[in-house]
């Protein structure tokens, strides 16, 4: 910074350079930083007579103004190379990529000096960033915001319930989410373990947990890890998925189907048709919640998109409306008994979540779809025709590395979607 | 990829966006023209009607109001209800080739974008949808400020506690936008329009000064930045380049401020607590009336939920609208829409709700229909807009229109009016937008799908 005294205009010269990188992710070019040190000569200049304070200020909100800011489009210093019909990002933009991958936020120094040097020109480069990134802990925010948004865990902040079936309040949703991270980053985040995540019967418990799954013992505000009954394992049998995706009286089959089908399975299930009543059926007293769905397999209107849905759903039936165990429902045991159509092209029986959970992760389409779902978070951008090696061999990859998701990581992140991508049209290749 | 700030949103805080802008107290006086100006005002809100409940029972010429229309009763004989129209472009599209990945649309919500638009959107992706063109006001208030309309604000876009990104947008200005983000916080509004006002004339000649330095490096970069890109990625650059230069012209313009400022409220969370929702919305009215007494702007949209009005409790009209919902946690705008007429509680609540919306356009109606203007008042010389993107059912084939004020003659009110609706489906709304622009004193023949480019009959007086 600059001292009372020392050359002000050359401090701003500074300031835009140093301030400018870190904006733009990448050096200013020589005429964008011109145009900073016209801005600011402006701002001293009359009639604005600005201080070297107020002009800095004034040059700080028009940088977080400029596109090189807002835009992921990290042009240069270098042009975009192209390599067999594609364009290969130079080490700026393969930093910031990185860094908004792993990190959710901008480089680094040391990932700046990859950039700098080459570091990031090749695939095993690339890899070697994205191990060292990989190995830091902000790097945990990856598999909690990806996971996350699969359970849509923004909705877990004004999740409210019928306070006759529970009284939630901010203790439990906070609880609820601290068990959730607490999983995600010992099975992902530390294990890198896929199974794991689908299938492991270590929770992570606190007191409103444990009072929530009936455990006894002495549990604190912290999440301890602990062994779960009732065959509640992985993290699609705990409290924050199974709250989310229910109603506030009843557990919801259909939504808790359709998630899975989509983020575990990658399966597409279309909208509901116009004119179809999408409400779901109420549950009268003596009625068990999946009794309550059968209209929807045996309604033809509904039944060729809810037969996929559905049956994934029924999995949860032992679970309600917060993930409370049960084992009756109106009086009668409960039916978690379904079938998973078309696994790697079989029918798959289950018993309760915890089978079905069992049977995805040893599927070939439901590591698939871990692979898809890592490189599209990679990405930012929907995936097509372009991303299929990339895909193909992640999958391979994965597969080959115990379906260790931390060894995805660097995979991905070396591999051509990420390291080079489509010339838009009418794009300008220098 | 991390979910931060919705990158307008972030935009709209960070200053250069109109709170640093001073309005200019100048020479130049209004209202000494013999034409007095036009203005329109679309307010727009999400889940439709009871129809039943909103159509007025009778003639065209001799009808009484539906409950939900009730509070415009004083007003009636400057009404048009317009029932019949639907968003027949939208349907007509090839869904799938949009990016719907089906060959039929879902059939609700997908059409809050082309409420105003009357050409398909350019691109459907789970409710992120690109614009197909202008929005009726945005073309009205291109069309004018083309034509040497120099005013403070080309239009007002605004909303309270309008979202932007997830599809709160009913305003788009050119192909392939995203949307203009309604401006959600009053007091920024008014500081966006009044502030400065009292500023001594040095003062206000550095302000204007920094913003214009500011946005001339903005403008330079803006246009560097894109001169590689794709046309996608250009088009993109260019609106936020457009409305760079919309800030910048808004620094030449120069007004009298022949009008009373609205007084503000204190300060209240206008983001987060939705109870106060209705103190918004009234500061919101307020302004906007000002904006039009004070002619900052002829042209405003006030959009009243985003696409679907979940975050929308009606804590303010009693107890029944607390607690928890049917279907959703909270018993929001879009749980008391959905199990409307399956009983008698439910539809009274969704009649409740849609009389109050209505209650609040007539609170801006009022206002302007006590400013004497000309012969007659305020009124007289402006048009609101009141509609939705659906009517009864979960789709925009029809889409209501409430009508009031007659733009100095053009159009005859106190009529209710039907349009022919054929397997649901109504008649295109883009032949009314064409009407608004002509009746604006613009050409609307360019204005939406061409084939529907023409005015809609029976409107005119």
């Amino acid at each position: 910074m600059c001292v009372t005294g020392s050359d002000e205009r050359a401090c701003a010269q500074s300031f835009i350079r140093d301030f400018g990188k870190r904006a733009s992710r990448r050096p200013l070019l020589s005429a964008e930083a011109d145009k900073l040190v016209s801005l600011y000569d402006a701002l001293r200049a009359a009639p604005i007579t600005y201080t070297y304070a107020e002009a800095t200020q004034t040059l700080l909100s028009a940088m977080l103004q400029s596109p090189q800011f807002l835009y992921h489009w990290e042009l240069g210093p270098s042009a975009p190379l192209i390599e067999g019909g594609s364009l290969r990002l130079n080490g700026y933009e393969i930093a910031s990529r990185l860094a908004y991958f792993l990190w959710a936020t901008m480089p680094d120094d040391e990932l700046f000096a990859a950039a700098e040097s080459g570091g990031l020109d090749t695939a095993d480069g690339v890899a070697s960033q994205a191990q060292r990134m990989l190995a830091l802990p902000q790097s945990s925010y990856l598999f909690t915001d990806m996971v996350g948004q699969w359970i849509r865990l923004d909705k877990l902040p004004g999740l409210v319930k019928d306070p006759t079936v529970i009284e939630i309040d901010a203790t439990l949703r906070g609880a609820m989410r601290s068990e959730f991270e607490a999983f995600v980053n010992a099975t992902l985040g530390t294990r890198g373990s896929y199974v794991d995540l689908l299938t492991s019967a270590n929770g992570f418990v606190s007191a409103p947990i444990a009072q929530l799954y009936g455990l006894s013992g002495t549990f604190g505000n912290q999440p301890i890890a602990t062994p779960l009954p009732n065959g509640r394992v992985g993290l699609f049998s705990q409290s924050a998925f199974l709250a989310i995706e229910a109603l506030p009286q009843e557990g919801s089959p259909v939504r808790r189907g359709k998630l899975v089908a989509e983020r575990l399975l990658c399966r597409t299930i279309p909208p509901p048709p116009p004119g179809l009543n999408p409400e779901p059926p109420a549950v009268p007293d003596g009625v068990q919640t999946r009794e309550a769905y059968a209209a929807h397999s045996e309604d033809a209107a509904c039944a060729p998109c809810h037969v996929s849905m559905d049956p994934l759903g029924f999995a949860f039936e032992h679970f309600d409306a917060v993930g409370r165990y049960r084992d009756s429902e109106a009086g009668r045991p409960v039916d978690a008994t379904g079938t998973i159509h078309g696994l790697d092209g079989a029918e798959v029986s289950f018993n309760g979540a915890g089978e079905m959970m069992k049977a995805i992760a040893a599927s070939d389409e439901g590591q698939a779809c871990l692979v898809t779902q890592l490189v599209g978070y990679a990405l930012g951008r929907a995936l097509g025709e372009f991303d299929m090696t990339t895909m193909n061999d992640g999958l391979l990859g994965f597969k080959s590395a115990s379906l260790d998701v931390r060894k995805l990581v660097p995979f991905v992140a070396s591999n051509k979607s990420f390291r080079y991508r489509i010339p838009a049209a009418g794009e300008t290749i220098q | 990829m991390k979910p931060i700030v919705n990158r307008r949103t972030f935009l709209a805080g960070l200053g250069v966006g109109g709170a640093l802008l001073p309005l200019l107290p100048t020479e130049k006086a209004l209202g000494q023209n013999a034409n007095l100006p036009k203005r329109l005002l679309v307010v727009c809100w999400t889940n439709g009607y009871i129809m039943d409940a909103w159509r007025p029972q009778g003639s065209e010429t001799d009808f009484t109001l539906g409950e939900i229309l009730s509070p415009l009763e004083k007003l009636k004989s400057k009404l048009l209800v317009v029932d019949g129209l639907g968003q027949r472009v939208h349907y007509e599209a090839d869904a799938g080739a949009l990016g719907w990945g089906k060959d039929q649309w879902y059939g609700g919500h997908d059409g809050y974008p082309g409420v105003l638009t009357g050409v398909p959107c350019k691109d459907y992706r789970d409710f992120f949808e690109t614009s197909g063109g202008d929005s009726i006001d945005q073309y009205i208030a291109n069309e004018l400020s083309a034509a040497g309309q120099s005013l403070s604000f080309k239009s007002l876009v605004v909303g309270p506690y309008a979202t932007g990104g997830y599809s709160g947008c009913i305003s788009y200005n050119g192909v392939g936008t995203e949307g203009i983000t309604p401006e959600s916080d009053p007091f920024n509004l008014f500081k966006t329009m009044f502030e400065g006002r009292n500023l001594p004339k040095g003062e206000l000649d550095k302000a204007r000064a920094v913003k214009k330095s500011v946005l001339d490096y903005l403008n330079g970069s803006l246009t560097a930045f894109s001169s590689r890109m794709g046309t996608e990625d250009k088009a993109k650059i260019e609106s936020h380049l457009a409305a760079v230069r919309e800030i910048e012209k808004q620094l030449e313009t120069t007004i009298t401020l022949d009008c009373t400022l609205p007084t503000l409220p204190a300060s209240f969370d206008t983001h987060d607590d939705i109870s106060n929702y209705p103190k918004a919305l009234k500061v919101f009215s307020d302004l906007l009336v000002a904006g039009f007494r004070c002619d900052l702007t002829r042209v405003a949209s006030l959009t009243l939920t985003d696409v679907g009005g979940d975050g929308l409790v009606f804590s303010w009209l009693g107890d029944e609208f607390t607690g928890p919902g049917d279907e959703y946690p909270i018993r929001q705008y879009h749980d008391i829409t959905h199990r409307a007429g399956q009983s008698g509680e439910h539809t009274r609540r969704k009649i409740r709700v849609e009389q109050w919306f209505h209650e609040q356009v007539a609170y801006i109606a009022e206002q302007l229909e006590a400013t004497p203007e000309g012969s007659g008042t305020m009124l007289d010389n402006t048009l609101i807009v009141i509609t939705n993107d659906m009517g009864i059912n979960h789709d925009s084939k029809v889409q209501p229109f409430t009508l009031i004020g007659n733009l100095d003659g053009y159009f005859r009110t106190g009529r209710s009016l039907k349009y022919p609706v054929s397997n649901d489906m109504g008649t295109a709304h883009n032949q009314l937008f064409v009407s608004l622009a002509n009746a604006m004193g613009v050409d609307g023949s360019k204005f939406g799908a061409p084939r529907y480019a023409q005015e809609l009959p029976g409107l005119k007086a």
